[in-house]
Protein backbone atom coordinates (compact mmCIF):
# COMPACT_ATOMS: atom_id res chain seq x y z
CA UNK A 1 0.00 0.00 0.00
CA UNK A 2 2.95 2.62 0.89
CA UNK A 3 4.05 1.53 -2.51
CA UNK A 4 1.18 2.36 -4.30
CA UNK A 5 0.44 5.79 -2.47
CA UNK A 6 4.35 6.77 -3.74
CA UNK A 7 3.67 5.48 -7.18
CA UNK A 8 -0.02 6.11 -7.98
CA UNK A 9 -1.12 9.29 -8.70
CA UNK A 10 -4.84 9.01 -7.61
CA UNK A 11 -6.29 5.44 -6.43
CA UNK A 12 -9.52 3.91 -5.18
CA UNK A 13 -9.16 0.91 -1.90
CA UNK A 14 -11.39 -1.59 -1.04
CA UNK A 15 -14.13 1.48 -2.48
CA UNK A 16 -17.74 0.43 -1.61
CA UNK A 17 -20.32 3.25 -3.38
CA UNK A 18 -24.69 2.31 -2.99
CA UNK A 19 -27.01 4.16 -4.47
CA UNK A 20 -30.56 4.41 -3.12
CA UNK A 21 -31.41 1.55 -5.73
CA UNK A 22 -28.97 -0.84 -4.26
CA UNK A 23 -26.44 -0.10 -7.53
CA UNK A 24 -23.07 1.34 -7.33
CA UNK A 25 -19.34 -0.41 -6.81
CA UNK A 26 -18.33 -2.93 -4.26
CA UNK A 27 -14.82 -3.63 -3.41
CA UNK A 28 -13.67 -1.50 -6.00
CA UNK A 29 -9.43 -1.23 -6.50
CA UNK A 30 -7.92 0.58 -8.80
CA UNK A 31 -4.94 2.72 -9.34
CA UNK A 32 -3.66 5.16 -12.14
CA UNK A 33 0.10 6.14 -12.00
CA UNK A 34 1.24 9.11 -13.43
CA UNK A 35 1.11 9.21 -17.08
CA UNK A 36 -0.69 5.83 -17.48
CA UNK A 37 -3.62 5.59 -20.11
CA UNK A 38 -6.20 3.50 -18.57
CA UNK A 39 -9.17 2.20 -20.12
CA UNK A 40 -12.34 1.10 -17.93
CA UNK A 41 -14.60 -0.69 -19.93
CA UNK A 42 -17.73 -2.44 -18.79
CA UNK A 43 -21.48 -2.39 -20.01
CA UNK A 44 -24.00 0.16 -19.53
CA UNK A 45 -24.84 0.14 -15.68
CA UNK A 46 -21.96 -1.65 -14.65
CA UNK A 47 -20.47 1.55 -12.39
CA UNK A 48 -18.08 3.46 -14.65
CA UNK A 49 -19.55 6.62 -14.21
CA UNK A 50 -19.33 5.56 -10.79
CA UNK A 51 -15.84 5.15 -10.25
CA UNK A 52 -15.21 8.35 -12.53
CA UNK A 53 -17.46 10.56 -9.79
CA UNK A 54 -15.87 8.91 -6.67
CA UNK A 55 -12.36 9.76 -8.08
CA UNK A 56 -13.65 13.64 -8.89
CA UNK A 57 -15.03 13.49 -5.12
CA UNK A 58 -18.36 14.01 -6.19
CA UNK A 59 -19.83 10.75 -4.32
CA UNK A 60 -18.27 9.82 -0.86
CA UNK A 61 -17.64 5.92 -0.34
CA UNK A 62 -19.39 4.70 2.18
CA UNK A 63 -16.51 1.93 3.04
CA UNK A 64 -12.61 2.19 1.78
CA UNK A 65 -11.33 5.38 0.57
CA UNK A 66 -10.15 7.47 -2.27
CA UNK A 67 -6.60 9.19 -3.15
CA UNK A 68 -6.64 11.69 -5.65
CA UNK A 69 -3.02 13.73 -5.38
CA UNK A 70 -3.04 15.00 -1.83
CA UNK A 71 -5.95 14.24 -0.80
CA UNK A 72 -7.12 11.21 1.08
CA UNK A 73 -10.98 10.98 1.76
CA UNK A 74 -10.44 9.74 5.19
CA UNK A 75 -7.96 12.24 6.05
CA UNK A 76 -8.92 15.28 3.88
CA UNK A 77 -11.37 18.20 4.89
CA UNK A 78 -14.22 18.94 2.20
CA UNK A 79 -12.87 22.31 1.44
CA UNK A 80 -9.81 21.05 0.55
CA UNK A 81 -11.60 19.09 -2.58
CA UNK A 82 -12.11 22.19 -4.77
CA UNK A 83 -8.58 22.44 -4.99
CA UNK A 84 -7.81 18.87 -5.96
CA UNK A 85 -10.30 19.36 -8.47
CA UNK A 86 -8.14 22.01 -9.83
CA UNK A 87 -5.90 19.20 -10.94
CA UNK A 88 -8.05 17.20 -12.37
CA UNK A 89 -9.71 17.44 -15.91
CA UNK A 90 -13.32 16.25 -16.90
CA UNK A 91 -15.04 15.14 -19.72
CA UNK A 92 -18.64 14.47 -18.81
CA UNK A 93 -20.84 12.17 -21.06
CA UNK A 94 -23.35 15.05 -21.48
CA UNK A 95 -20.99 17.60 -22.24
CA UNK A 96 -22.19 19.64 -19.43
CA UNK A 97 -20.90 22.96 -21.76
CA UNK A 98 -21.97 26.34 -20.52
CA UNK A 99 -25.21 27.62 -22.79
CA UNK A 100 -25.10 31.13 -22.02
CA UNK A 101 -21.36 31.36 -22.91
CA UNK A 102 -19.28 30.96 -26.00
CA UNK A 103 -16.42 28.34 -26.87
CA UNK A 104 -14.17 30.47 -25.70
CA UNK A 105 -15.92 31.45 -22.43
CA UNK A 106 -16.78 28.18 -21.44
CA UNK A 107 -12.60 27.25 -21.36
CA UNK A 108 -12.21 30.64 -19.80
CA UNK A 109 -14.18 29.65 -16.93
CA UNK A 110 -11.98 26.97 -16.02
CA UNK A 111 -8.77 29.74 -15.86
CA UNK A 112 -11.21 32.08 -14.06
CA UNK A 113 -11.54 30.01 -11.21
CA UNK A 114 -7.89 29.09 -10.83
CA UNK A 115 -7.05 33.32 -10.81
CA UNK A 116 -5.07 33.42 -13.95
CA UNK A 117 -4.87 36.87 -15.60
CA UNK A 118 -6.83 37.85 -18.77
CA UNK A 119 -3.70 37.61 -20.94
CA UNK A 120 -2.73 34.03 -19.41
CA UNK A 121 -6.45 33.12 -20.26
CA UNK A 122 -6.60 34.21 -23.70
CA UNK A 123 -3.31 32.65 -24.74
CA UNK A 124 -3.89 29.07 -22.95
CA UNK A 125 -7.79 29.29 -24.14
CA UNK A 126 -6.57 29.78 -28.03
CA UNK A 127 -3.28 27.10 -27.90
CA UNK A 128 -5.91 24.78 -26.33
CA UNK A 129 -8.78 25.22 -28.98
CA UNK A 130 -5.89 25.17 -31.82
CA UNK A 131 -5.31 21.87 -30.27
CA UNK A 132 -8.42 20.41 -30.34
CA UNK A 133 -9.09 21.98 -33.94
CA UNK A 134 -11.81 24.22 -32.86
CA UNK A 135 -10.07 28.00 -33.09
CA UNK A 136 -12.43 28.84 -35.61
CA UNK A 137 -15.72 28.02 -33.39
CA UNK A 138 -14.14 29.97 -30.37
CA UNK A 139 -16.96 32.69 -30.74
CA UNK A 140 -20.12 29.81 -31.16
CA UNK A 141 -22.18 28.81 -28.53
CA UNK A 142 -22.07 24.86 -27.82
CA UNK A 143 -25.89 24.83 -29.34
CA UNK A 144 -24.77 25.76 -32.43
CA UNK A 145 -22.50 23.19 -32.47
CA UNK A 146 -22.52 19.32 -33.57
CA UNK A 147 -22.10 16.62 -31.25
CA UNK A 148 -18.37 16.03 -32.33
CA UNK A 149 -17.72 19.16 -31.45
CA UNK A 150 -19.09 19.74 -28.35
CA UNK A 151 -17.31 16.66 -27.18
CA UNK A 152 -13.86 18.35 -28.30
CA UNK A 153 -15.07 21.53 -26.98
CA UNK A 154 -15.57 19.49 -23.33
CA UNK A 155 -12.18 17.94 -24.27
CA UNK A 156 -10.19 21.25 -24.40
CA UNK A 157 -12.04 22.70 -21.15
CA UNK A 158 -11.12 19.48 -19.63
CA UNK A 159 -7.76 20.01 -20.37
CA UNK A 160 -7.20 23.89 -20.41
CA UNK A 161 -5.83 23.72 -16.85
CA UNK A 162 -2.66 21.55 -17.81
CA UNK A 163 -4.63 18.91 -15.08
CA UNK A 164 -2.53 15.75 -13.98
CA UNK A 165 -5.65 13.47 -14.05
CA UNK A 166 -7.77 13.51 -16.74
CA UNK A 167 -11.30 11.81 -16.31
CA UNK A 168 -13.20 10.95 -19.53
CA UNK A 169 -16.57 9.58 -19.20
CA UNK A 170 -17.45 7.84 -22.91
CA UNK A 171 -16.08 10.67 -24.82
CA UNK A 172 -16.84 8.88 -27.60
CA UNK A 173 -19.61 7.22 -26.86
CA UNK A 174 -21.58 9.28 -29.63
CA UNK A 175 -19.53 9.87 -32.38
CA UNK A 176 -19.16 8.70 -35.68
CA UNK A 177 -15.80 6.02 -35.76
CA UNK A 178 -14.03 8.80 -37.95
CA UNK A 179 -14.70 11.39 -35.04
CA UNK A 180 -14.39 9.11 -32.65
CA UNK A 181 -10.58 8.40 -33.66
CA UNK A 182 -9.82 11.76 -33.90
CA UNK A 183 -11.46 12.39 -30.02
CA UNK A 184 -8.57 8.91 -29.17
CA UNK A 185 -5.77 10.30 -30.79
CA UNK A 186 -6.39 13.59 -28.85
CA UNK A 187 -6.32 11.79 -25.43
CA UNK A 188 -3.47 10.37 -26.04
CA UNK A 189 -1.85 13.29 -27.24
CA UNK A 190 -2.99 14.76 -24.46
CA UNK A 191 -1.29 11.54 -22.59
CA UNK A 192 1.59 12.00 -24.08
CA UNK A 193 2.33 15.34 -22.52
CA UNK A 194 2.49 13.58 -18.72
CA UNK A 195 -0.86 13.54 -17.85
CA UNK A 196 -2.61 10.72 -16.63
CA UNK A 197 -6.05 9.18 -18.17
CA UNK A 198 -8.74 7.48 -17.13
CA UNK A 199 -11.53 6.51 -19.75
CA UNK A 200 -14.69 5.11 -19.45
CA UNK A 201 -16.07 3.41 -22.37
CA UNK A 202 -18.59 0.19 -23.17
CA UNK A 203 -16.97 -0.51 -26.52
CA UNK A 204 -14.10 -2.98 -26.13
CA UNK A 205 -13.55 -3.51 -29.69
CA UNK A 206 -12.22 0.26 -30.22
CA UNK A 207 -10.35 0.23 -26.96
CA UNK A 208 -8.25 -2.72 -28.88
CA UNK A 209 -6.89 -0.41 -31.26
CA UNK A 210 -5.35 1.97 -28.67
CA UNK A 211 -2.51 1.37 -26.58
CA UNK A 212 -2.89 1.71 -22.64
CA UNK A 213 -4.21 -0.81 -19.41
CA UNK A 214 -7.40 -2.05 -19.72
CA UNK A 215 -9.61 -2.79 -16.23
CA UNK A 216 -12.97 -4.34 -16.77
CA UNK A 217 -16.09 -3.39 -14.39
CA UNK A 218 -19.12 -5.50 -14.11
CA UNK A 219 -21.72 -5.19 -11.89
CA UNK A 220 -19.74 -2.55 -9.44
CA UNK A 221 -16.73 -5.20 -9.92
CA UNK A 222 -13.53 -4.19 -10.91
CA UNK A 223 -11.00 -6.93 -12.72
CA UNK A 224 -8.04 -6.79 -14.75
CA UNK B 1 -11.51 36.92 -8.55
CA UNK B 2 -11.15 39.43 -11.67
CA UNK B 3 -13.31 42.48 -11.42
CA UNK B 4 -14.67 41.76 -15.10
CA UNK B 5 -15.32 38.36 -14.13
CA UNK B 6 -17.79 39.81 -11.62
CA UNK B 7 -19.40 42.13 -13.69
CA UNK B 8 -19.95 39.86 -16.04
CA UNK B 9 -21.21 37.30 -14.41
CA UNK B 10 -23.87 40.02 -12.52
CA UNK B 11 -24.76 41.15 -15.89
CA UNK B 12 -25.67 37.26 -17.33
CA UNK B 13 -27.59 36.46 -14.32
CA UNK B 14 -29.21 40.13 -14.53
CA UNK B 15 -29.69 39.52 -17.95
CA UNK B 16 -31.12 35.48 -16.99
CA UNK B 17 -34.05 36.50 -14.92
CA UNK B 18 -34.13 40.46 -16.43
CA UNK B 19 -37.79 40.67 -15.01
CA UNK B 20 -37.49 39.07 -11.39
CA UNK B 21 -34.42 41.52 -10.83
CA UNK B 22 -35.86 44.61 -12.35
CA UNK B 23 -39.24 43.83 -9.98
CA UNK B 24 -36.67 43.41 -6.80
CA UNK B 25 -34.45 47.10 -7.87
CA UNK B 26 -38.36 48.88 -8.45
CA UNK B 27 -39.81 46.94 -5.05
CA UNK B 28 -36.95 47.96 -3.30
CA UNK B 29 -37.06 51.62 -4.54
CA UNK B 30 -40.56 51.69 -3.55
CA UNK B 31 -40.14 50.45 -0.33
CA UNK B 32 -36.76 52.97 0.41
CA UNK B 33 -39.48 56.09 -0.53
CA UNK B 34 -41.53 55.14 1.90
CA UNK B 35 -38.94 54.65 4.37
CA UNK B 36 -37.21 57.84 3.55
CA UNK B 37 -40.10 60.21 3.11
CA UNK B 38 -41.48 59.30 6.38
CA UNK B 39 -37.71 60.10 7.59
CA UNK B 40 -37.50 63.12 6.36
CA UNK B 41 -41.03 63.89 7.45
CA UNK B 42 -39.58 62.89 11.02
CA UNK B 43 -36.72 65.45 9.96
CA UNK B 44 -38.30 68.47 9.61
CA UNK B 45 -40.87 67.99 12.50
CA UNK B 46 -38.18 67.60 14.87
CA UNK B 47 -36.55 70.57 13.22
CA UNK B 48 -39.78 72.29 13.70
CA UNK B 49 -40.28 71.31 17.03
CA UNK B 50 -37.25 72.33 17.63
CA UNK B 51 -37.76 76.17 16.02
CA UNK B 52 -40.88 76.77 17.56
CA UNK B 53 -39.89 75.74 21.15
CA UNK B 54 -36.68 78.25 20.57
CA UNK B 55 -39.51 81.16 19.59
CA UNK B 56 -41.51 80.00 22.18
CA UNK B 57 -42.08 82.40 25.34
CA UNK B 58 -44.50 83.14 28.41
CA UNK B 59 -46.27 86.39 28.38
CA UNK B 60 -46.93 87.31 32.09
CA UNK B 61 -49.84 89.98 32.43
CA UNK B 62 -49.81 91.95 35.35
CA UNK B 63 -52.58 93.13 37.17
CA UNK B 64 -54.27 96.12 36.58
CA UNK B 65 -53.18 97.66 40.51
CA UNK B 66 -49.62 96.77 40.21
CA UNK B 67 -47.93 100.14 41.19
CA UNK B 68 -44.87 101.50 38.98
CA UNK B 69 -42.69 100.83 42.45
CA UNK B 70 -43.65 97.17 42.35
CA UNK B 71 -42.80 96.60 38.91
CA UNK B 72 -38.83 96.25 39.40
CA UNK B 73 -38.83 93.92 42.26
CA UNK B 74 -41.39 91.47 40.32
CA UNK B 75 -39.09 91.78 37.38
CA UNK B 76 -36.23 90.74 39.75
CA UNK B 77 -38.37 88.09 41.02
CA UNK B 78 -39.63 86.74 38.02
CA UNK B 79 -35.33 86.56 37.00
CA UNK B 80 -34.90 84.15 39.78
CA UNK B 81 -37.58 81.67 38.68
CA UNK B 82 -36.09 78.36 37.51
CA UNK B 83 -36.05 78.09 33.53
CA UNK B 84 -35.98 81.86 32.85
CA UNK B 85 -33.61 83.26 30.54
CA UNK B 86 -34.68 86.52 30.24
CA UNK B 87 -37.34 88.95 31.26
CA UNK B 88 -38.69 91.81 29.22
CA UNK B 89 -41.11 94.48 30.49
CA UNK B 90 -43.68 95.68 28.12
CA UNK B 91 -45.84 98.58 29.29
CA UNK B 92 -49.39 99.27 28.71
CA UNK B 93 -48.36 102.13 26.59
CA UNK B 94 -46.03 99.75 24.30
CA UNK B 95 -48.76 96.87 24.52
CA UNK B 96 -51.31 99.71 22.75
CA UNK B 97 -48.53 100.73 20.33
CA UNK B 98 -47.65 97.31 19.51
CA UNK B 99 -51.30 96.68 19.23
CA UNK B 100 -52.12 99.99 17.09
CA UNK B 101 -48.97 98.86 15.12
CA UNK B 102 -50.71 95.59 14.01
CA UNK B 103 -54.28 96.55 13.95
CA UNK B 104 -54.53 99.97 13.45
CA UNK B 105 -56.00 103.05 15.42
CA UNK B 106 -59.51 102.89 14.85
CA UNK B 107 -60.62 100.34 17.60
CA UNK B 108 -58.32 102.58 20.36
CA UNK B 109 -60.54 105.76 18.96
CA UNK B 110 -63.33 104.26 20.02
CA UNK B 111 -62.34 103.49 23.48
CA UNK B 112 -62.02 105.82 26.19
CA UNK B 113 -59.02 104.16 28.32
CA UNK B 114 -56.26 101.67 26.93
CA UNK B 115 -57.63 98.27 28.00
CA UNK B 116 -54.12 96.38 27.47
CA UNK B 117 -52.08 95.62 30.70
CA UNK B 118 -48.53 95.87 30.92
CA UNK B 119 -46.70 92.01 30.96
CA UNK B 120 -43.47 90.30 30.64
CA UNK B 121 -42.28 88.64 27.96
CA UNK B 122 -40.50 86.06 29.69
CA UNK B 123 -37.75 83.82 27.36
CA UNK B 124 -36.79 80.57 28.56
CA UNK B 125 -33.63 78.76 29.14
CA UNK B 126 -32.93 76.16 26.19
CA UNK B 127 -33.21 73.01 28.61
CA UNK B 128 -36.87 73.84 29.47
CA UNK B 129 -37.98 74.12 25.74
CA UNK B 130 -40.41 71.08 26.27
CA UNK B 131 -43.91 70.77 26.97
CA UNK B 132 -43.49 70.18 30.43
CA UNK B 133 -40.37 72.60 30.96
CA UNK B 134 -42.31 75.29 29.74
CA UNK B 135 -45.91 74.61 31.50
CA UNK B 136 -43.75 74.24 34.86
CA UNK B 137 -42.00 77.92 34.42
CA UNK B 138 -45.06 79.37 33.47
CA UNK B 139 -47.00 77.81 36.25
CA UNK B 140 -43.94 79.14 38.25
CA UNK B 141 -44.36 82.57 36.87
CA UNK B 142 -48.59 82.69 37.35
CA UNK B 143 -47.54 82.11 41.34
CA UNK B 144 -46.17 85.16 41.27
CA UNK B 145 -47.99 88.19 43.18
CA UNK B 146 -48.93 91.22 40.79
CA UNK B 147 -49.30 88.47 37.97
CA UNK B 148 -52.81 87.96 36.61
CA UNK B 149 -52.32 85.33 34.30
CA UNK B 150 -49.13 83.62 32.77
CA UNK B 151 -50.10 83.15 28.94
CA UNK B 152 -47.66 80.33 26.73
CA UNK B 153 -48.87 77.92 23.63
CA UNK B 154 -47.20 74.81 24.52
CA UNK B 155 -50.15 73.05 23.63
CA UNK B 156 -49.00 73.71 20.03
CA UNK B 157 -45.10 72.76 21.13
CA UNK B 158 -47.23 69.32 22.93
CA UNK B 159 -49.29 68.73 19.23
CA UNK B 160 -46.47 68.97 17.21
CA UNK B 161 -44.35 66.65 19.54
CA UNK B 162 -46.94 64.06 19.04
CA UNK B 163 -46.42 64.58 15.29
CA UNK B 164 -43.36 63.90 15.37
CA UNK B 165 -43.98 60.43 18.17
CA UNK B 166 -46.05 59.17 15.76
CA UNK B 167 -43.64 59.88 12.51
CA UNK B 168 -40.80 58.38 14.56
CA UNK B 169 -43.24 55.21 15.54
CA UNK B 170 -43.73 54.84 12.40
CA UNK B 171 -40.47 55.02 10.84
CA UNK B 172 -39.37 52.05 13.30
CA UNK B 173 -42.35 49.77 11.80
CA UNK B 174 -41.61 51.08 8.44
CA UNK B 175 -38.05 50.17 9.04
CA UNK B 176 -38.93 46.83 9.93
CA UNK B 177 -41.33 46.25 7.08
CA UNK B 178 -39.05 47.51 4.32
CA UNK B 179 -35.91 45.48 5.75
CA UNK B 180 -38.12 42.56 5.66
CA UNK B 181 -39.96 43.06 2.20
CA UNK B 182 -36.21 43.61 0.81
CA UNK B 183 -34.69 40.52 2.35
CA UNK B 184 -37.46 38.35 0.96
CA UNK B 185 -37.03 40.39 -2.75
CA UNK B 186 -33.33 39.87 -2.87
CA UNK B 187 -33.47 36.58 -1.42
CA UNK B 188 -36.25 35.41 -3.67
CA UNK B 189 -34.76 36.99 -6.94
CA UNK B 190 -31.63 34.62 -6.02
CA UNK B 191 -33.45 31.79 -5.01
CA UNK B 192 -34.60 31.67 -9.14
CA UNK B 193 -31.02 32.78 -10.36
CA UNK B 194 -29.69 29.82 -8.30
CA UNK B 195 -32.94 27.50 -9.51
CA UNK B 196 -32.36 28.67 -12.97
CA UNK B 197 -28.53 27.86 -12.81
CA UNK B 198 -28.38 24.72 -10.79
CA UNK B 199 -26.69 22.15 -13.54
CA UNK B 200 -24.12 25.15 -14.44
CA UNK B 201 -23.44 25.46 -10.36
CA UNK B 202 -22.78 21.79 -10.42
CA UNK B 203 -20.67 22.24 -13.01
CA UNK B 204 -18.39 25.24 -11.67
CA UNK B 205 -18.64 23.20 -8.43
CA UNK B 206 -16.68 19.68 -10.37
CA UNK B 207 -14.06 21.95 -12.08
CA UNK B 208 -12.84 23.12 -8.73
CA UNK B 209 -14.73 26.82 -8.21
CA UNK B 210 -14.90 27.17 -4.44
CA UNK B 211 -17.83 27.88 -2.72
CA UNK B 212 -17.67 31.77 -2.41
CA UNK B 213 -16.32 31.97 -6.25
CA UNK B 214 -19.95 31.02 -6.84
CA UNK B 215 -21.20 33.01 -4.05
CA UNK B 216 -19.67 36.27 -5.10
CA UNK B 217 -21.28 37.45 -7.75
CA UNK B 218 -25.03 36.64 -6.58
CA UNK B 219 -24.04 38.66 -3.44
CA UNK B 220 -22.38 41.30 -5.11
CA UNK B 221 -25.69 41.68 -7.49
CA UNK B 222 -28.33 41.18 -4.31
CA UNK B 223 -25.86 44.82 -3.39
CA UNK B 224 -26.39 45.87 -6.85
CA UNK B 225 -30.22 45.70 -6.92
CA UNK B 226 -30.18 47.40 -3.10
CA UNK B 227 -27.74 50.55 -4.27
CA UNK B 228 -30.05 50.35 -7.86
CA UNK B 229 -32.91 50.44 -5.50
CA UNK B 230 -31.44 53.11 -3.03
CA UNK B 231 -30.09 55.73 -5.77
CA UNK B 232 -33.66 55.83 -7.64
CA UNK B 233 -35.62 56.06 -4.51
CA UNK B 234 -33.36 59.03 -3.49
CA UNK B 235 -34.57 60.50 -6.89
CA UNK B 236 -38.38 60.16 -6.50
CA UNK B 237 -37.82 61.64 -2.95
CA UNK B 238 -36.01 64.61 -4.53
CA UNK B 239 -38.60 64.79 -6.98
CA UNK B 240 -41.21 64.84 -4.09
CA UNK B 241 -39.23 67.52 -1.89
CA UNK B 242 -39.24 69.70 -4.83
CA UNK B 243 -43.12 69.74 -5.18
CA UNK B 244 -43.80 69.55 -1.82
CA UNK B 245 -40.86 72.48 -1.52
CA UNK B 246 -42.81 74.65 -3.81
CA UNK B 247 -46.08 74.43 -2.03
CA UNK B 248 -44.63 75.37 1.62
CA UNK B 249 -43.62 78.82 0.94
CA UNK B 250 -41.18 80.04 3.89
CA UNK B 251 -40.49 76.79 5.15
CA UNK B 252 -37.37 75.63 4.34
CA UNK B 253 -37.33 71.77 3.98
CA UNK B 254 -34.32 69.86 5.09
CA UNK B 255 -33.10 65.97 5.68
CA UNK B 256 -31.99 65.96 1.52
CA UNK B 257 -28.48 66.05 2.72
CA UNK B 258 -29.10 62.30 4.36
CA UNK B 259 -29.68 60.84 1.20
CA UNK B 260 -26.66 58.88 1.27
CA UNK B 261 -27.91 57.03 3.77
CA UNK B 262 -31.05 55.77 1.88
CA UNK B 263 -28.35 54.01 -0.63
CA UNK B 264 -26.26 52.77 1.65
CA UNK B 265 -29.68 50.98 3.47
CA UNK B 266 -30.16 50.03 -0.27
CA UNK B 267 -27.08 48.12 -0.53
CA UNK B 268 -26.89 46.57 3.03
CA UNK B 269 -30.30 45.45 2.80
CA UNK B 270 -28.98 43.82 -0.98
CA UNK B 271 -26.11 42.15 0.56
CA UNK B 272 -27.85 40.83 3.90
CA UNK B 273 -30.68 39.66 1.00
CA UNK B 274 -28.19 38.12 -1.24
CA UNK B 275 -26.54 36.23 2.40
CA UNK B 276 -30.05 34.96 3.46
CA UNK B 277 -30.86 34.15 -0.63
CA UNK B 278 -27.50 32.03 -0.76
CA UNK B 279 -27.20 30.40 2.52
CA UNK B 280 -30.99 28.98 2.24
CA UNK B 281 -30.74 27.90 -1.61
CA UNK B 282 -26.86 27.42 -2.48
Amino acid sequence: MKDELNTSYAELHKVRVTYANGDGVEQATLSIAPGEFVFLVGPSGAGKTTVLKTLYLELRPSEGHVRVGSYHSLFSKTRDIPYVRRSIGIVFQDFRLFTDRDVFDNLAFVLEVLGKSRKEIKRRVLRVLADVGLSHLARKRPQELSGGEQQRVALARAIVNEPRLLLADEPTGNLDPETADYMMRLLQRINERGASVLMATHNYEMVKRYQGRVVFIRNGQISG
Amino acid sequence: MRLSYLVKTCAMHFKRAWLSSLFSVFTIMFLLVLLGFFGLLWINLQQLVHSLSSQVQIHAYLSDGLLESQIEPLRSRLQQVAGVARVTFISKADAAAAFQHEFGKELFSLMDENPLPASFVVDVQESYRTETGIRGVAERIQAEPGVEEAVSHYKTLRLLNRYADAASRINLFLFLFVAAGSLLLVANNIRLVIGSQKERIDTMRLVGATASFIRAPLIVEGVVQGLLGGVLALLVLHWIYSMIGGLLSGFQLQGMEKGGLLIAAGGVLGLLGGCIGIKRYL
